[in-house]
């Protein structure tokens, strides 16, 4: 016969772990994207692109004299110094745009209408509003130069889009932290509940509080600790995917931030779990047993 | 003063409440080493608030009391387990546990009041199980016992850290004449070995047949019967 005895301290612990993972997994992206928005920010920086796009029958003397213009430009070279000028001629950007969009004009029309361009890329430190705006005006005014344009705030939009998605998670975060407190107050005022009867047994026999509580203290421990590793593995995953994704972003992560994060939501998980049961623990032993329901 | 002669259990004018129902009022009595006390008085008199006072379950808010060495007046949370392990309780709202056969209720206590070593607590179950005249029972569940039996088991529960005082409230409540007669033997037996018990009942039959000290509460007093003259039996009992 399977006898089902009662042991002190236990409570079902699905929703529990499942709370304190939830409220980790949000914590731990909020930093994850923190540690990432300084090195992401850069990443864009070092990416700003210009075009410069050509007159028609521009000759290759006028196109030759803004090549050498543009070459002279502190904002074309990269910060190594290597000159970041790319020509994409009319035949060149129309099988770009065939590849990127499947449709080929020079099909229906005799020629392509798209026109040759200068791609420039432009130094970080040039890649404000400010100055994108006055190297655009400049470059506009050479002659043979039918008209430049840029990805406007690109940046200030990014780091809005960051600064508005950590703000969510972040407040999410601190959100779920609250319930997860209650969820396992909750737990353990039902867990005292139907353990009554036990309880009330090693209060007359003279267990000492201590001994009634470490079981249910170690419990929400071990899950709380545990819930930490399942949001670890949860958040790898999804750092994988966003590195393989984003290459450059795996190249500029950086490992120890990323370790000190995981290894603290771990702790912190072990911390949500004991002083969340603790304070339980204590407020319904200094409760008589009969008030719990 | 000689140690044997502190008493145990030293009430001096105090009160016993049940929250802010005062049931008695500026009661004294002691009792000593190895005696057995009756303790009897009509129904609602406060009997087993005296009891609970007695184990800290209920607060002492006025006069003294000592037992086994604790002053109830100030006693702090932490040492209340401690003066319960020199306490045998036997109370009808505290019964065995249903799911777990009679040595794991026994082992249960043992562990909740800091036994480790599994020999010696094997050892104490069954030195135990002779004692209340159950040797054999111990891997049997509760429910699968006489009542009889059970309460023996519970008397067996409350000897496990060898207390000073027996604390029993109507322990033969609900037992048949001749089993609740086995019962008080082994009350007269244990307090033979030196434990102390103090003994809430309304059986007066018990009192007849095995006379010893009485308590009697009438109208929110104790009266002694070691200090005076009463007739045990009560028509509005
Ligand atoms: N938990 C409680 N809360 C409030 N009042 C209580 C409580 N238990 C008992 N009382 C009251 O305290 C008084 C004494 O009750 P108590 O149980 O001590 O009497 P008793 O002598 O043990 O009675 P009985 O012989 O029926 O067991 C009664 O008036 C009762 O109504
Ligand atoms: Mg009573």
């Amino acid at each position: 016969m399977q006898r089902h005895k009662k042991t002190l301290g236990s409570y079902p612990s699905l929703m529990v772990m499942f709370s304190i993972t939830m409220s980790l997994t949000v914590l731990g992206l909020f930093a994850l994207i923190l540690i990432h928005a300084g090195s992401f920010s850069r990443l864009i920086k070092e990416n700003i692109e210009m075009n410069v796009y050509l007159n028609e029958n521009i000759s290759d003397s006028l196109r030759m004299e803004i090549e050498s213009t543009l070459m002279r430009k502190r904002y074309t070279q990269s910060p190594e110094g290597k000159t970041q000028i790319r020509y994409i001629s009319k035949e060149e950007a129309n099988k770009i745009f065939v590849e990127t969009y499947g449709e080929d004009f020079t099909k229906i029309l005799s020629d392509s209408p798209l026109p040759a361009s200068y791609v420039l890329k432009i130094h970080p430190e040039y890649s404000d509003s400010v100055n994108m705006r006055q190297i655009a005006a400049q470059i506009a005014q050479l002659p043979g130069v039918r008209e430049v344009d840029y990805q406007e705030d690109l940046i200030n939009k990014i780091n809005n889009n960051i600064r508005t998605a950590g703000l969510i998670l972040a407040v999410s975060a601190v959100v779920l932290i609250f319930v997860s407190v209650l969820l396992i107050n909750n737990t353990i005022r039902l867990a005292f509940y139907s353990q009554r009867f036990l309880i009330r047994s090693m209060q007359l026999v003279g267990a000492t509080r201590w001994f009634i509580q470490k079981p249910f203290l170690s419990r929400a421990l071990i899950q709380g600790a545990l819930s930490g590793i399942v949001s670890v593995l949860l958040l790898s995953g999804m750092l994988y995917i966003a590195y393989s994704e984003l290459r450059e972003l795996a190249e500029l992560r950086q490992t120890e931030y990323i370790a000190s994060v995981f290894a603290s939501l771990i702790v912190l998980g072990g911390a949500i779990g004991f002083l969340s049961s603790y304070r339980a623990v204590h407020k319904y032993l200094n409760m008589s047993l009969d008030e719990l329901y | 003063m000689e140690f044997s002669s502190e008493p145990i259990v030293e009430f001096a004018n105090a009160d016993i409440l049940q929250d802010d129902l005062l049931v008695l009022r500026n009661i004294s009595f002691k009792i000593f080493k190895g005696e057995f006390v009756y303790l009897i008085g009509r129904t609602g008199s406060g009997k087993s608030s005296l009891l609970r006072t007695l184990y800290a379950d209920l607060p002492l808010k006025k006069g003294n009391a000592k037992v086994a060495g604790y002053d109830l007046r100030t006693i702090q949370k932490k040492q209340i387990p401690h003066l319960r392990r020199k306490i045998g309780i036997i109370f009808q709202d505290f019964q065995l546990l249903n799911d777990r056969t009679i040595a794991d209720n026994l082992f249960f206590v043992m562990k909740a009041t800091g036994w480790k070593d599994t020999n010696k607590m094997k050892a104490r179950v069954s030195e135990l199980m002779m004692r209340v005249g159950l040797a054999t029972l111990s891997n049997k569940m509760p429910h699968q016992l006489s009542g009889g039996e059970q309460q023996r088991i519970v008397i067996a529960r409350a000897l496990i850290n060898e207390p000073l005082i027996l604390i029993a409230d109507e322990p033969t409540g609900n037992l048949d004449p001749e089993v609740a007669d086995g019962i008080m033997r082994l009350f007269k037996e244990i307090n033979k070995s030196g434990t102390a018990i103090l003994m809430a009942t309304h059986n007066h039959q018990f009192i007849e047949k095995y006379p010893t000290r009485v308590l009697k509460i009438e109208q929110g007093e104790i009266l002694d019967s070691s200090k005076i003259v009463f007739d045990i039996t009560n028509p509005s009992v």
